[in-house]
């Protein structure tokens, strides 16, 4: 009986040695881990929500959605085609899906979704937009349904996120205009819940242990705002956060290098440019002016000091938005630029009057930077800084007399990049003639009708292939010939992270997959 | 008592005029609220809706007087950007607020006085030049600036202190630090100059002259008397920080008044604005009538009636 104890302790003790060191080699993780971002969200209601996808999808899924390759997968639809009329699309619907308050998914909450960005009687934030291409939605079944278009469209899946993410009916009901503003009233079928939002300083999420995508790989996650640059990066430097986005460029270069920490960049969607009043209300109507500013600039200049590590841009679009073609760097030539002016009637250079705004990283850095190179070819800025609301009550609902009488300017400093990552989104809106003739959303009053054309056949077309060719002729208006603006750099969304951060992925139009994050102790 | 009641009463003036120029001014200058939170190519109609739910689209004077009568009935409204009570945000963020202030001119009255005193009595000496200096520095250095140099001393180089928010007492060494240092130089030179006022009076040559200790003449007789203008200053100052220290707060990430008033500007979120600047304004008010008192007891010969 002894020599059996024995025996036994003797083996359990070899076993428990030999475990000994398996149970180190499993790293074990953190519960929950800190990003910090510079902002918070607007409203978590996806048809009002201004800021970005990057929480939306946190906690909302729509029927398609866009994996970190950018290529378009189904979401919480599985299937999609269109009919032969090419109008009507038919989606199934994922089963067994819950939302976080385990009320179950089916067609009446995609019913309710469309329903209420479709009705024009009380519009939200992008049902105009959207009314004008999806005419009804139909239940077919409980897990099918159809989107019908008002005409056959190009850029119509692309078009299926952002403030297309599917909402709960009853929470719809329930909050009515409070609905997305507190943790309660925010119900998705997304991998993490709300928990705690205390506005402009953190929104806490939970696990959804029921994700149809399965269970995130972290309980609970805190995104915290910290508005000041320089606090952001001390904040990730001495790892009192485990993430942290919106570094300047030139401390990303220096993190970079220390131990303990990784830089993760990402190039996005997003460009910088300068764009041009085009109306005949300031002197850049005459296209040969504008491209004389354009081909004034150095780019690669501007870029390497304001931007390093960042490519200047090659196109109106960046490489990661469908319908991109590299049409190179516009190179700096004073020559051309002077001989555009002199054949204009400007051969001693005007002067015009830039806006830029500190809201865009870099931006007033940038407008001093056109200022000088633009002076050596005798054309004389006056540069002018605006805070964030009156950049934003400049874009919007004027015509140019308006524009002109109240603001003034011949350039403004934009930040440009679509949602959906398609040619149409990134220069429909932007850039057709505006009916009206305002600025509310062709900010520059720019208008060709060989332009418009193009871009209207771009948006009917469902031949991928022969849209790229659209677009690429479009292109070669917007950029070289009638130019609507001076592209400056593609940019890139760059994470820096605790070396301990594991798992970490990005997509192109900024949305984090926080679910698949982990973090070791 | 009555004295008081007086002073309650002139409040009430100066708040009306107060309210009026803080609800036409936010609304003169351009940019409107829904255009900031619907962002570039927001339709009209959707801007439209937003301006009716939020009742912007009533006659300005409407609008005041809607606004005068939530005042009165002690509600400032509600957020546009967040749709949370005014109220709310305020009261959430006034401990933090008050923490800093109270802690900030704790630390500039303690530290301000001392070295005020020191530099009278040593006067023009070496002691007296370095501690005028120091105050130089002090006032001179912008609080954003002091602000990063001890993160990147006190949080990143030696890792003591934590950098950002206001979770724990360690949160809130720096930012009181900083807004303590700020003052301290302002504080000790109001003091020296009044302590040299004083020292020079007859009757501290009689009491020296009647052998009373050196010691005893300078932080009895003469501190007491020469702390009326320092009251004023730390006053103002105390008051001025009840209103938020709005950059302190920025670098360290602490939700407090300041941040609130500068980000509802930022967004034009009119009610927010305007709810801050009234706790402001009634917060100093009441400041400067407690100084005021203040003096009543340090020099008898104050009175009000």
């Amino acid at each position: 009986m002894k020599k059996l104890l024995t025996w036994v302790l003797f083996s359990a003790l070899l076993l428990g040695l030999a475990g000994a060191p398996l149970a180190n080699a499993e790293t074990a993780y953190k519960d929950s881990f800190i990003y910090v971002t510079a902002n918070d969200q607007d409203t978590m209601d996806p048809m009002w929500n201004v800021s970005n996808d990057k929480v939306l999808k946190q906690v909302y899924s729509s029927l398609l959605t866009r994996d970190a390759d950018g290529n378009i997968v189904g979401d919480l639809a599985t299937e999609w085609s269109v009919g032969e009329d090419q109008v009507t699309w038919t989606f199934k619907l994922r089963q067994g899906v819950t939302f976080h308050d385990g009320s179950p998914f089916d067609a009446s909450s995609v019913k309710a979704t469309y329903d209420r960005l479709l009705d024009t009687e009380n519009p939200t934030r992008y049902t105009e937009q959207t009314a004008g291409y999806i005419v009804a939605c139909n239940v077919v079944d409980d897990f099918t349904i159809e989107l019908v278009t008002a005409s056959p469209y190009g850029a119509f899946l692309a078009n299926l996120m952002g403030a297309h993410q599917i909402l709960n009916p009853k929470t719809l009901e329930q909050y009515g205009e409070d609905f997305g503003k507190t943790p309660e009233s925010i119900n998705g079928t997304g991998p993490f819940k709300v928990v705690a939002w205390d506005r402009d300083e953190q929104m806490v999420f939970e696990a959804f242990e029921d994700y149809y995508g399965g269970a995130p790989a972290t309980k609970s996650f805190t995104i915290m705002i910290i508005p000041e640059a320089n606090s952001r990066t001390i904040a990730i430097e001495t790892h009192q956060v485990d993430i942290a986005d919106g570094i300047g460029a030139e401390d990303l270069v220096r993190l970079g290098e220390m131990d303990g920490i990784k830089v993760v960049k990402i190039k996005s969607i997003g460009q910088h440019l300068l764009q041009f009043n085009a109306s005949d209300q300031s002197i850049l109507h005459d296209a040969r002016l504008r491209q004389a500013v354009s081909y004034a600039l150095n780019r690669q200049e501007i870029v390497e000091t304001l931007y390093p590590g960042d490519d200047p841009s090659t196109a109106p679009l960046s490489p990661k938005t469908f319908g991109y073609h590299n049409f190179g760097t516009i190179q700096q030539d004073q020559e051309k630029a002077k001989a555009l002016m002199a054949e204009a009637g400007y051969p001693d250079g005007f002067d015009i009057t830039i806006m830029v705004t500190p809201v865009y990283i870099k931006g007033v850095e940038m407008g001093e930077l056109v200022k000088s190179q633009l002076a050596e070819v005798g054309i004389n800025v006056n540069l002018e800084v605006v805070e964030r609301a009156v950049f934003l009550a400049s874009l919007g609902g004027l015509t140019p007399e308006e524009y002109k009488q109240t603001y003034g300017y011949d350039m403004f400093i934009m930040g440009a990049g679509p949602s959906t990552a398609d040619a149409h989104g990134g220069l429909h809106r932007l850039y057709v003639t505006d009916p009206g003739n305002t600025n509310t959303n062709n900010y520059g009053f720019y208008s060709n009708a060989k332009v418009d054309e193009l871009l209207n056949a771009g948006a009917m077309e469902t031949d991928q292939e022969k849209r790229l060719e659209i677009y690429k002729e479009a292109m070669q208006i917007l950029y070289l010939d009638d130019p609507v603006g001076v592209w400056m750099n593609d940019r890139y969304n760059a994470y820096v992270m605790s070396d301990k951060v594991e798992g970490f992925s990005a997509g192109v139009t900024g949305v984090v997959y926080f679910n698949k994050i982990k973090v070791a102790k | 008592m009555k004295y008081l009641l007086k002073r309650l009463l002139q409040l009430i003036p100066l708040l009306l005029v107060l309210t009026f120029v803080i609800f036409l001014s936010i609304r003169a200058v351009p940019g409107d609220p829904v255009e900031v939170m619907l962002g570039m190519g927001a339709p009209e109609n959707a801007k439209a809706a937003e301006r009716a739910r939020l009742g912007l689209d009533k006659p300005f004077i409407v609008q005041y007087f809607t606004f005068l009568g939530n005042v009165v009935r002690g509600d400032l409204g509600t957020s546009m950007s967040t749709g949370n009570k005014v109220m709310y945000e305020i009261v959430r963020r006034f401990p933090n607020t008050l923490i800093l202030a109270l802690g900030g001119t704790l630390v500039a009255a303690l530290f301000g006085i001392a070295l005020g005193v020191v530099a009278a009595v040593r006067q023009n000496k070496f002691t007296d030049n370095a501690i005028m200096v120091l105050s130089l520095l002090s006032v001179s250095t912008p609080s954003f600036f002091l602000a990063l140099l001890l993160m990147l001393l006190f949080s990143l180089y030696l890792g003591w202190l934590p950098s950002i928010g206001m979770r724990s007492w360690q949160h809130a060494i720096l930012p009181i630090v900083t807004l303590g240092t700020q003052a301290m130089g302002m504080v000790a030179r109001t003091t020296r100059s009044s302590m040299l006022d004083v020292l020079s009076q007859d009757y501290i040559r009689t009491s020296r002259s009647r052998g009373v200790s050196e010691r005893v003449i300078v932080y009895i007789h003469a501190l007491k008397n020469a702390l009326i203008p320092v009251v004023t200053v730390l006053g103002l100052r105390f008051g001025g920080l009840l209103a938020g220290a709005t950059l302190v707060e920025t670098v360290f990430t602490i939700p407090g008044l300041g941040r609130l008033m500068v980000d509802g500007v930022l967004k034009r979120d009119y009610p927010v604005v305007q709810g801050t600047m009234l706790v402001f304004a009634v917060s100093f008010v009441v400041v400067n009538t407690v100084v005021d008192l203040i003096y009543g007891m340090i020099d008898p010969r104050i009175k009000y009636e």
